[in-house]
């Protein structure tokens, strides 16, 4: 990894990617539902903006993105905990998805919306990552 | 299955021949990281792997892992040396 973080600043930091996230999707369909004037989707920026700053912050400068995406040079112990990792993100991915789809159709909404599609493709691709930074403790 | 833990010299060797975590990890190709977690026992080499460290050290496997907490290596050297005789 690029940048060593302590596990509890990497834990604290994806709280505050995945409230980020669910404050996104929440907001939206509060505003949706209330029907709303647009003047008030502004709101949705505060969010974003913590949305992207932590991404940043907590896949990006730590490396934890590309070791679980493009890093070919990974030894046999990286490796393993990327596996594990991956593993660990789809078992919660899969429920996840089962558990939007029970509601949906319990309250029956229909299809969800483009930002409940979008906040799902991006836990997709962040969990596996979030996985591994709560997990491992980077140390030397 | 649980893994057995796997008990090792890697420190002692390592700092013996007065190499860096970085020098010996680059000798036996993996992350300094690593070199990290297998001193202080927190994960078990492939077989592969331990043969590597083993030849890093021209030493036999069995003198560098044990599946049981290891005795200082004089008393280790002692015992060889007493069988030998």
């Amino acid at each position: 990894m690029k940048k060593q973080m302590k596990r509890v600043t990497v834990r604290i930091m994806l709280a505050v990617n995945y409230l980020s996230l669910f404050s996104v999707v929440g907001l939206f369909h509060g505003l949706n539902n209330a029907e709303a004037s647009p003047y008030f989707y502004l709101w949705e920026l505060l969010p974003i903006a913590l949305l992207i700053w932590s991404f940043v912050i907590v896949f990006w400068k730590s490396g934890m993105w590309n070791m679980v995406h493009y890093d070919k040079k990974l030894d046999e112990r990286e490796n393993a905990q990327v596996l594990e990792a991956l593993r660990l993100a789809y078992g919660i991915f899969s429920i996840l998805v089962l558990f939007v789809i029970y509601v949906a159709a319990v309250i029956d909404r229909g299809p969800i919306t483009v930002i409940g599609a979008a906040g799902l493709l991006y836990l997709a691709h962040t969990l596996p990552a979030a996985a591994l930074g709560w997990k491992v403790d980077q140390k030397n | 299955m649980k893994q057995r833990k796997l008990y090792n010299r890697i420190n002692l060797l390592r700092q013996e021949r007065k190499l860096s975590r970085k020098e010996l990890a680059e000798k036996i190709g993996v992350n300094f990281q690593t070199v990290g977690y297998l001193e202080r026992e927190e994960y078990n080499p492939s077989l592969d792997l331990a043969f590597r460290i083993s030849g890093c050290f021209g030493l036999p496997i069995e003198l560098i892992f044990s599946t049981k907490p290891q005795p200082p290596l004089s008393e280790e050297l002692m015992r060889w040396r007493n069988k030998e005789e």
